[in-house]
């Protein structure tokens, strides 16, 4: 299923903005399934007002869970774990610290005495919804947990099941912001990336790396400057960047203090009004959509471009 | 020679699962006789991280030398390659037309 | 003397946290503390853009396992079986490894009874140290593109930073609150959250105000860019018992500042008073909130 993924290596550029305006012009006249892959704090079900229509415990790893009754507090753990997960507490018995727990288990296999147990964490939600523009999947992680990879690659798993079932024409992915584990799992198998940036040296800085990583993972990538006006320097900095990677600068957005205020009220649960003139920043987004809406029907449907 | 179909159901008249990694079943098949063993897939169905391998480990371990799957991810397709297990495609077709298409070498490859 | 660690994270994204951290180091520094800053956001570290900085670089390996290094006993699974990530897989009779799978534990490695496997350092990034031209340090991480053990080189990046002998530490965490934010906050005095009296913000900041709490940290809020959005962070604040310690203003020359890596306290007219003021409402509030301790 064709998959767009709307990405950032900084937060904060407007990724989740240009993604819900992006899904709502989409489904005026196609069939788009969303899916909000930033699991450690999804805003785009909150912009677009989605309504839960089933929520499903999502399980994390394993954490070492130490039996008082059986330790005998030799430190054999301690000695042996790399993740500076494990002390022995004031009343001498072994103390796993769950923050620092990787689930690896070795504790648990050099334990004399089979004081330590593996037990199955539960680590978040995976979300199915309805919201304006049609079916969206979401992923709440439990904050404080990890496998947000994980999370996301099951999200993205249902979205693929649910487009097929609904025969849609394709899959709107909004990205987490940074170039790690929960990034890499929300571009894998994607057709392409537009990565949003800001005209911001931090900006600038991340756009590289995001870049950086589509090239490693073959996916072909286009960029977007949001909040344009905010910096000519930046603004010149970017342009100049994208000449020089050989990337289409493909729209630049300024900085449009009425749609912020229309996102909030929007996600406060007001009603979508799309032809509001004095909103300038929407008709920028919807020309930038129309480009890349032409960017997706050039994409052809590969076998092996999918989720496996 | 003996060969892994994805597939939904329990016999050839099933259709090939849409998911490689997470597919409900493997079907092991001889394709002179058309003897065919069922593998349940429930451990990467239901496992965490890296089904595809998984299942590509799942597979070598019973001897398949092909495999027809509807679709790879990035994963299970470099697994396959150190596996030297080649892949085609055989997405939408029930177990019996696919493995008959394979025969007569009309599936194209899924991992060039 | 063990520093006093202050980290400025929030759930959401761009809300502030890099401004924040950058320049309140410079003002606590001017107030003639010494100051580590600690930018632990390895994905996409930000702060070393607003400083000259002549840098050290150390390299952050990480262990994987590579074999075997002779011929394993036929039908031996036992690599296989310790692995609970799933990271190594026997093919054709070999073990192969999963090196984004691999957590780096070591366990294959202790089941092998044929004692056929071994662990080589595999490269995930870098620790960058030294002086600003500000007159503290800085330390900072980067993931190297590709690689997903964040958390690994934020350990590396506190533990380098750990080595300055400084009264204060001001550690820049990346955005979320999964384990990267985890690794950063881990054992910190005080939690301050940036924020922005948005929708989206308050939903980000309650993420971290649990996450805090899980972790039993001290907190308080900075509200960012503050009169450009609707939403009362101060009653929100006031209903969880947290202390809002300061606000900064919705002002565009803020923003076109940071824009060009320039520091707020330097060319802002308010930018110094804003920070010192900040640092004052911190300072007594972190004190009061951490344990006793003895002075080495």
């Amino acid at each position: 299923m064709k998959t767009l993924v709307v990405a950032s290596g900084k937060g904060g550029a407007g990724k989740t903005t240009i993604s819900a305006l992006f899904a709502i012009f989409a489904s005026q006249d196609s069939s788009v399934v969303v899916v909000d892959c930033d699991v450690e704090a999804s805003n785009l079900p909150l912009a677009l007002g989605a309504e839960i229509t089933s929520r499903e415990l999502f399980g994390g790893g394993e954490k070492a869970e130490v039996d008082v009754s059986l330790c005998a507090g030799c430190g054999d753990c301690l000695a042996n774990c790399r993740f500076d997960a494990i002390a022995i507490t004031a009343s001498g018995s072994a103390s796993v610290d769950p923050w620092r727990c990787e689930g690896c288990g070795v504790c648990a296999t050099v334990c004399p005495f089979g004081a330590i147990k593996m037990e199955p964490q539960r680590a978040g939600h995976l979300y199915v919804g309805r919201s304006v523009t049609g079916p969206i999947v979401f992923g709440r992680l439990d904050p404080g947990h990890d496998l947000s990879g994980k999370l996301v690659s099951t999200a993205r798993e249902r979205a693929e099941t649910l487009a097929k079932d609904t025969h849609a024409d394709f899959i709107l992915v909004d990205g987490p912001p940074g170039i790690g584990c929960p990034v890499i799992a929300s571009i894998t198998g994607a057709h392409g990336i537009l990565a949003v940036t800001e005209p911001t040296l931090s900006g600038e800085h991340d756009l590289l790396r995001l870049i950086e990583l589509s090239r490693q993972m073959r996916i072909p990538i286009k960029v977007a400057l949001n909040k344009s006006d905010l910096s000519s320097f930046g603004a010149d900095r970017i342009r100049e960047t994208c000449q020089r990677e050989g990337l289409e600068l493909i729209g630049e957005i300024p900085f449009d203090e009425g749609l912020a205020s229309e996102m909030s009220r929007l996600a406060e649960g007001g009603e979508l009004v799309l032809d509001m003139t004095g909103v300038s920043g929407l008709s920028t987004i919807r020309s930038l959509w129309d480009r890349v809406g032409t960017w997706i029907s050039e994409w052809e449907e590969s076998p092996a471009r999918t989720l496996g | 020679m003996k060969i892994a179909v994805c597939s939904e159901g329990n016999d050839l008249a099933a259709k090939v699962d849409n998911r490689f990694g997470r597919t409900s079943f493997f079907l092991v098949i001889d394709t002179d006789s058309l003897d065919f063993e069922v593998i349940s897939n429930t451990e990467n169905q239901n496992g965490a991280h890296g089904s595809g391998i998984g299942a590509v480990e799942l597979i070598a371990g019973l001897g398949a030398e092909a495999v027809l799957a509807p679709e790879l991810g990035p994963a299970a397709a470099g697994a396959l390659r150190i596996a030297s297990i080649p892949a085609y495609a055989a997405g939408g077709l029930t177990v019996a037309d696919a493995v008959s298409a394979f025969k007569r070498g009309e599936l194209t490859r899924l991992d060039a | 003397m063990k520093p006093l660690k202050l980290a400025v994270a929030s759930g959401k994204g761009g809300t502030g946290k890099t401004l924040v951290a950058t320049n309140l180091a410079v003002a606590v520094s001017r107030l003639n503390k010494t100051v580590v800053l600690v930018d632990c956001d390895v994905e996409a570290p930000n702060d070393h853009l607003f400083f000259d900085f002549d840098a050290n670089t150390e390299v952050v390996e990480v262990p994987i396992p590579e074999g075997p290094t002779g011929e394993c006993p036929r039908g031996c699974t036992l690599c296989r079986d310790a692995c609970r990530f799933g990271a190594i897989r026997i093919l054709n009779g070999k073990p192969v490894v999963f090196p984004d799978l691999c957590h780096n534990c070591g366990a294959c490695v202790q089941a092998c009874t044929s004692g056929l496997l071994l662990e080589v350092p595999i490269r995930v990034g870098e620790t960058r140290s030294g002086s600003t031209n500000e007159g503290f340090a800085l330390v900072m991480g980067e993931l190297d593109v590709g690689k997903m053990k964040a958390p690994t080189v934020i350990d590396a990046t506190r533990s380098r930073a750990g080595l300055e002998q400084a009264e204060v530490m001001i550690l820049d965490a990346p955005p979320g609150a999964a384990c990267s934010a985890v690794a950063t906050l881990h054992v910190v005095d005080f939690l301050l959250l940036v924020t922005e009296s948005t929708v989206f913000g308050l939903h980000d900041l309650e993420l971290m105000v649990e996450l805090g709490r899980g972790l039993g940290l001290p907190m308080g809020v900075i509200v960012n860019r503050d009169g450009s959005g609707s939403v009362d962070i101060a009653a929100y604040c006031y209903r969880e018992g947290i202390p809002i310690v300061g606000r900064l203003p919705f002002d565009r020359r803020i923003a076109a500042l940071y824009a060009k890596g320039e520091l707020i306290v330097n060319s802002h007219p308010e930018g110094g008073e804003w920070f010192s003021e900040l640092w004052n409402s911190l300072e007594s509030r972190i004190r009061d909130a951490m344990p006793r301790r003895s002075a080495v």
